[in-house]
């Protein structure tokens, strides 16, 4: 049973030409306790999906239609009370660039105490110091930056800070947004690690939006590739990986360099994503594919099984079964551009 | 083989504070040895890359070799001239022909001006009249890919994605015609699939002009991909150096073996190594 149901979402804007979607049509199911990576260039709109799917929505933006059911609630249909209950215990956020973000005139072990202490009007001063100890204990964050402010911790030590406020109510379900994308390989490593242990520990769910596919594969289970607002491709991680059956995927594959595979050129996918007002037609990738063909400017498209891989794993593109043939040549021979 | 320039010796070290652990609001002074006796050669027309994690001074090194901060000890030679001997119009000139891109391209690119004005800033001081300025942008541009560069002109930073940001910085660098330039970590804040674009195309200007190139990055897979030579820090200090594909193929400090270890896999079953990191000698003295 999924703990997480996301059903046809369409999130987006109005504009004087109508309304603009950013996320288009999506379909996202999370077992409890999985992990699920969402990988895309910038601009696919990752970040806006876990927006909506929280329903933190901005000024100008709103959910056109479709359901977010978390635990079998349709949360367009709960009351506010309700919603801000789920939305740190139930699901919590790690924004993206949040660890650059915290209040820098409160000390990080208020900024835990309170967030915790929302949730639980009841709990004692005992209990909330108890609980901002453990969380700090779990994250590895040494307990005298309790009384530190923000700027005086490192960027690690930052962003462990951010994952514990993330995690401090328990949540069910994590969204990680680009969560360790500003540190480096070293420390990147270090906090994923920390993250899996807590994961293990602790059984909560996880969607990591990432645009670094080898972090996603050594991290979730399943993955979905979004290009402008739209699943493109989607399956186990190691199906995805291994038979991509997405040009886009491809290019991303390709665009990969890699230290153990030194002999392999990285490529560069042409051109650049596009923005949501773009006047689409057809298949959205077609000006940057490879293989597109006229008449993937007409096709209206739509997210298929894939035969051989199974149900699981679907893909959005129309020339599917010649994917396969043409992987290895796609891409090469491409000028590369902004 | 010809040495574009040369850093013997160099150190940096800074004042800085670090907040006393359990005591709120009391700090202990401590000096750091940013940069600790790095020897550095830079040939004409190679890449040579220097890797290691956030604070092992790379940024320090590249600053101190583009000579926009003074050395503690140690010296740098430009075409076999000490740095120290020239004059001051000497070192002017010195100081246009290294370059330095950066990170983040919003910060080294002026909002209010147009692409076309932001390219042509560093000409100004230069005495060239407005038609050969023109064409140099032109050029530039073109030599970047942002082609056609009508296209480009008019246009400003935030009218452009992140990598075609960053080209337009690397043809406000190359303008000038540097023989050496130094780009800190140019791709870390684009998405993967724009990396290899950047860095194909720092390679080709590379081919074309015969520049050296510091290549400052913490992904030993980009570093692998675009460098003749690699060096790694740590602490300030250089504890492995070799040809990049030597040395990444068969690392043998502990350090470096912990920077390849770090870094995710497409492939399955990476063990992730329990390696520590050995101290480095960062503190100076406290007082
Ligand atoms: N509130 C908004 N109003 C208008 N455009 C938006 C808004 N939020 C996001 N967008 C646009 O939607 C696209 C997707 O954005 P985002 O979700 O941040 O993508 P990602 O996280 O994949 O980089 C981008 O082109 C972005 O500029
Ligand atoms: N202007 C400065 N003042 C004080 N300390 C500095 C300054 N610049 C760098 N440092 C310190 O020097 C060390 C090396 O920094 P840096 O050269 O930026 O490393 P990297 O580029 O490898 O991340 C760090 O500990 C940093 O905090
Ligand atoms: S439908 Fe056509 S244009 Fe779209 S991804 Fe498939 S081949 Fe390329
Ligand atoms: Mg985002
Ligand atoms: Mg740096």
């Amino acid at each position: 049973m999924s703990i997480l149901e996301v059903r046809d979402l369409v999130y987006g804007y109005d504009s004087p030409r109508g309304f603009v979607p950013i996320v288009d049509h999506v379909d996202l199911d999370l077992a409890a306790g999985e992990s699920l990576g969402v990988i895309g260039e910038s601009g696919s709109g990752k970040s806006s999906l876990l927006y909506a799917v929280m329903r933190i929505l901005k000024r100008n933006t709103r959910i056109a239609s479709g359901s977010v059911k978390f635990k079998g609630d349709d949360l367009s249909r709960i009351s506010a009370e309700r919603l801000g209950d789920i939305r740190w215990s139930g699901m919590s956020m790690v924004f993206q660039g949040a660890m650059n973000a915290l209040n820098p005139i409160i000390r990080i072990g208020s900024i835990l105490g309170e967030a915790y202490a929302r949730h639980h009007p009841r709990a004692s001063r005992a209990e909330i110091r108890d609980r901002v100890q453990e969380i700090l204990d779990l994250v590895r964050v040494p307990s005298h930056v309790r009384t530190a402010f923000a700027h005086e911790l490192s960027g690690g030590m930052r962003q462990r800070v951010v994952i514990a406020l993330a995690l401090i109510c328990h949540p069910d379900v994590l969204l990680a947004d680009e969560p360790t994308t500003a540190l480096d390989v070293v420390l990147q490593d270090e906090i994923m690690a920390r993250l899996e242990e807590i994961r293990a520990k602790l059984r909560f769910g996880m969607i990591l939006v990432s645009h670094d596919l080898a972090l996603i594969a050594e991290t979730s289970n399943r993955v979905m590739v979004m290009y402008a607002g739209q699943i493109v491709e989607t399956g186990a991680v190691r199906d995805v990986i291994d038979r991509p059956r997405h040009p886009y995927t491809i290019g991303l594959l390709q665009s990969y360099p890699s230290l153990q595979d030194m002999q392999r050129v990285p490529i560069s996918i042409p051109g650049s994503p596009p923005t949501p007002e773009t006047a689409f037609r057809g298949c959205r990738f077609a000006p940057r594919c490879p293989m597109a063909e006229p008449a993937c400017l007409d096709w209206v498209s739509e997210l298929s099984a894939v035969e051989e891989t199974g149900a699981a794993h679907k893909v959005r593109c129309r020339r599917v079964d010649e994917v396969d043939a043409c992987a290895a040549s796609l891409y090469r021979n491409q000028r590369s551009d902004a | 083989m010809t040495l574009a320039i040369e850093g013997i010796g160099l150190s940096k070290i800074y004042n800085s504070r670090e907040k006393m652990p359990g005591i709120s609001g009391l700090w202990r002074r401590k000096k750091i040895a940013a940069v600790a006796d790095v020897t550095i050669r830079l040939e004409q027309g190679k890449t040579l890359a220097v890797v290691g994690e956030s604070g092992s001074g790379k940024s320090t090194l590249g600053r101190l070799l583009a000579m926009m901060e003074t050395p503690d000890s140690g010296s740098l030679r430009f075409e076999g001239r000490q740095a120290s001997e020239l004059s001051r119009a000497e070192r002017l000139a010195l100081r246009r022909r290294i370059q330095m891109i950066f990170q983040d391209p919003y910060e080294s690119l002026d909002p209010r001006l147009s692409i076309r004005d932001s390219v042509e800033e560093p000409l100004l001081a230069l005495r060239i009249d407005a038609k050969e300025r023109e064409e140099r942008v032109f050029a530039a541009l073109a030599d970047v890919e942002l082609s056609p560069p009508e296209r480009y002109l008019s246009l400003r930073p935030h009218q452009l994605s992140g990598g075609q940001r960053q080209r337009v910085a690397i043809a406000r660098a190359i303008v000038l015609r540097p023989t050496i330039l130094i780009a800190d970590e140019p791709t870390s804040m684009l998405d993967v699939s724009l990396r290899i674009g950047i860095l194909r195309l720092l390679e080709r200007i590379r081919a074309r002009t015969g520049i050296a190139i510091l290549l400052i990055t913490h992904d030993l897979a980009l570093a692998n991909y675009a460098s003749d030579r690699v060096m790694v820090m740590y602490g300030g200090r250089v504890v492995e150096e070799g040809e990049t594909r030597v040395l990444l193929k068969d690392p043998k400090h502990s350090y470096t073996k912990l920077l390849v270890a770090s870094a995710p896999r497409l492939e399955p079953g990476r063990q992730r190594q329990r390696l520590t990191r050995p101290r480095p000698e960062l503190i100076m003295d406290t007082t």
